[in-house]
């Protein structure tokens, strides 16, 4: 009896379980010799630096497709099939992928991307971070990152720190091309420095010092001494400096203080918490007080609420992709960025009429 | 800090040199033909100072901007070198990550708590009518890397019966090892057995309030959890498609399908588990699943064997991810279980679900089941649940599900209507469970 029921049992599990696995046992085959290094990121924002300065010599893919809330992705098996052959891993940081980067990891079966070794790239080093809490975080706070704002990418000169770090650790994996590397990193910061404040004024001082007297409140009064109008992201956002507006959820600090704008209320009561009609009513009241209208928000954020609130205030909505391929003109980091800007400017000008 | 106290300071000493100024100028312009009035004095005054108010705020805000503008840009363009350097270029992110990625306590673990209270209505499970409110589990997780070969992670649960006692029961609690080679990952401890997808299930991580009929009358209440081992493999294939094939070897303690611990033998159980993103948004995973033990105590050679296959559609539009899914989730579980010098009884069961959601926070279920029992198979149960969930943050859910059961078992035969009210909520960093 009991010889029968094996028999029985032997025949399904050899049809269930032991035939695919054999098959594809007998499939299976060695990964071909690869001449470039495998590069997955999480986020696209990342992955389009990482073409930029890694140029010819990897081949970078990104588990998010840039639709995406960045807070929510779900850890699919498929991306844990990507980060098995990757051979650097770059993660946004400060706690952003929390939800899904371990079990993705864990799940790759690939101890060189683990952190704390060469394969694992956190782009946030060299970043200052925004909005570090102070004291004891707890869950009331709603969706708060203890780390500090992890939407960092948005300031244009934090691109430049993510592609030194990436630069770096692509050296230090692949040293015969370091100087491609290099190359491709100085490449890319001249053309984030020209789309951030035009050609003309990178040519007459160069980029790094641009920078410096942006950041020290310099810039405009040597721009007016050397006869040179302001340009580029920094003319097209320059002239509302300190204009208010709304955001959906707090994802433009950095953005926002890079370009000397005010955002001073969210749609979201607290980061993380979908808003409701009594706070998007306190919302109305405050922007009519404030006289702002502009509200900001990602794409996969529900327009409803935003246009709710700008129907009563009448506000404009810019609705702008915060990542790589969240729009059709954000094909990579400079378009993501100069998408925003342009959308951004546009309705700031036409508000401000 | 100390340059805005200064300036403070300044702004007072203007003031009051102002005023100084305008007590000693005020007798001298008096003796003058055009001396301007009192009045006039007093508002050019005024200007003044406001003048000097608007001037020194402006400082104050410029040094403020100068100041924010040192704490981030150490790291900017203007002072390089000041820039914090990607520490450890030699071994990673060792240093500053690895802190990151430690909870401020140290080498403390992960510690989460989730409760699960349920109010039940309707007839039980032995033909009761009961109105009764439970604190079904609460689960303990704690997880944290072990050292550098893997990481383990506990999940103790604490029940109350039925009765209102409170029992302690490790859920699961096992070390992984996940820096195998040749795309190797094996765990060892107590885990739940790798049957399809819905018995390995934590409560808080069920689209429903309580696991399929065929999982409970198969595998028990709770679903099959038991000590072992288990090695998975990734397996490379030309299609670059997920393909896990899982192996467990457990002990026989299950007490609905094997021996309840009575047999010397063990369990053994395999998984293949295929995964496939059909699109963006969509994605298929297809599973088939084998166990075999002994089902009575040592000596009789009396064995049941499970065969299951499993099916897993969900759509999840990248754009609308926050607002609109749907899981559709179908398991068949055939049973062949030897009985002494009787024939073996060959059972089977199988459930439908559907999960839709249709808002940030709401969604709307639905699940039939069909189930015979593994020593019966002239008996069998069906049940139609629905129920709608409403999810108030990522850490607290509540339920209600409404479930008509038809037939059951020899001793309680007929129908019975039950309705559920579920509150489920966490603290802590309790991560999410597979896909």
């Amino acid at each position: 009896m009991s010889a029968n029921l094996m028999d029985g049992f032997s025949r399904k599990a050899f049809v269930f379980v032991l035939v695919p696995g054999l098959v594809l046992t007998c499939l299976s085959r060695p990964c071909p010799a690869k001449d470039k290094l495998n590069v997955v990121t999480t986020t696209t924002n990342l992955a389009s630096i990482a073409e930029a300065v890694g140029g010819n010599h990897v081949s970078v893919a990104a588990i998010s497709t840039g639709q995406e809330d960045p807070h929510y992705i779900a850890a699919k098996p498929s991306f844990m099939l990507k980060a098995r052959k990757a051979d650097l891993w770059i993660r946004v940081g400060l706690e952003l992928e929390i939800g899904y980067e371990g079990l993705i990891l864990e799940g790759s079966r690939n101890p060189k991307i683990h952190v704390g070794t060469p394969g694992h790239l956190d782009a946030s080093q060299g970043i200052a971070p925004l909005e570090v809490p102070a004291g004891k975080v707890t869950r009331s706070m709603g969706d708060v990152h203890p780390l500090g704002n992890p939407h960092y990418w948005l300031d244009p000169y934090n691109g430049r720190i993510i592609a030194r770090n990436i630069c770096r650790r692509l050296a230090q994996l692949d040293p015969a091309h370091a100087g491609d590397y290099d190359r491709n990193l100085a490449a890319f910061n001249l053309a984030l420095d020209q789309a951030m404040f035009g050609s003309k004024a990178v040519e007459a001082v160069g980029g790094e010092k641009l920078w410096k007297m942006q950041s020290d409140g310099s810039l405009d009064s040597f721009l007016k001494d050397h006869g040179l109008a302001p340009d580029g992201w920094l003319g097209k956002l320059g002239p509302f400096a300190q204009a208010k507006l709304d955001t959906y959820h707090r994802s433009w600090p950095y953005f926002l203080r890079r370009f000397h704008l005010d955002d001073f209320a969210e749609l979201e009561p607290k980061p993380g918490i979908p808003p409701g009609p009594a706070h998007l009513l306190d919302v109305i009241n405050t922007m009519d007080a404030q006289k702002a209208r502009i509200i900001l928000m990602e794409p996969f954020y529900n327009r409803a609420d935003a246009a709710a609130v700008a129907e009563k205030t009448g506000a404009r909505v810019v609705e702008v992709a915060t990542a790589v391929h969240g729009q059709p003109q954000a094909d990579n980091y400079l378009d993501m960025l100069d998408n925003i800007v342009t959308r951004f400017s546009a309705a700031l000008g036409e508000v401000s009429r | 800090m100390m340059q805005m106290r200064t300036l403070g300071c300044n702004l007072r000493l203007a003031a009051v040199l102002l005023c100084a100024g305008a007590g000693w100028t005020g007798p001298a312009r008096a003796t003058g033909t055009e001396q301007p009035s009192l009045q006039e004095q007093i508002t050019r005054l005024r200007q003044e100072i406001q003048d000097a108010n608007d001037r020194h705020a402006a400082q104050i805000r410029r040094l403020q901007d100068q100041l924010d503008s040192l704490r981030q840009g150490t790291a900017e363009a203007n002072e390089p070198a000041a820039t914090p350097e990607p520490p450890a270029e030699q071994t990673g992110d060792h240093g500053r990550n690895a802190v990151r990625d430690t909870h401020p306590t140290g080498f403390n673990p992960d510690i989460s708590a989730i409760g699960d209270v349920l109010f039940h209505t309707g007839k039980n499970e032995d033909g009761e009518n009961e109105n009764q409110f439970r604190f079904r589990e609460l689960e303990l997780a704690l997880g944290a890397a072990v050292d550098p070969y893997g990481r383990a992670d506990f999940f103790v649960s604490l029940e109350e019966d039925q009765d209102g006692e409170f029992g302690v029961e490790l859920e699961e609690g096992y070390f992984t090892f996940d820096t195998l080679p040749h795309d190797l990952k094996a765990r060892a401890g107590k885990v739940y057995s790798a049957f399809g997808k819905a018995n390995q299930f934590h409560l808080h991580a069920m689209p429903w309030v309580n696991k399929p009929l065929v999982i409970q009358n198969f595998f028990g209440e709770e679903g099959m959890s038991e000590p072992g081992a288990e090695l998975s493999w990734l397996v490379p294939n030309p299609w670059e498609q997920y393909i896990e094939l899982i192996f467990q070897l457990q002990d026989n303690r299950n007490a609905s399908s094997f021996a309840d611990g009575r047999s010397r033998g063990l369990m053994y159980v395999g998984h293949l588990k295929n995964f496939f993103d059909l699109t963006s948004a969509s994605s298929l995973e297809v599973g088939g699943s084998v166990a075999t033990g002994a089902n009575a105590a040592r000596g009789e050679d009396h064995r049941t064997n499970l065969e299951g296959i499993d099916l897993t559609y969900k759509w999840r539009p990248p754009q609308q991810g926050l607002y609109r899914s749907l899981t559709w989730m179908s398991e068949v579980l055939l049973s062949q279980k030897e009985q002494g010098a009787e024939d073996p009884v060959d059972s089977y069961g199988c459930y439908s679900s559907l999960e839709y959601q249709f808002s940030r926070r709401w969604s709307a279920f639905g699940r039939y089941d069909y189930s015979q029992f593994p020593d019966d198979n002239e008996a069998h149960e069906n049940a139609y649940t629905g129920g709608l969930t409403f999810a108030q943050s990522e850490f607290a859910f509540w339920r209600a599900q409404f479930t008509h059961t038809d037939g059951g078992g020899a001793e309680v035969p007929g129908s019975r209507n039950e309705f559920f009210l579920q509150l489920d909520f966490g603290i802590g960093p309790h991560r999410a469970h597979q896909y």
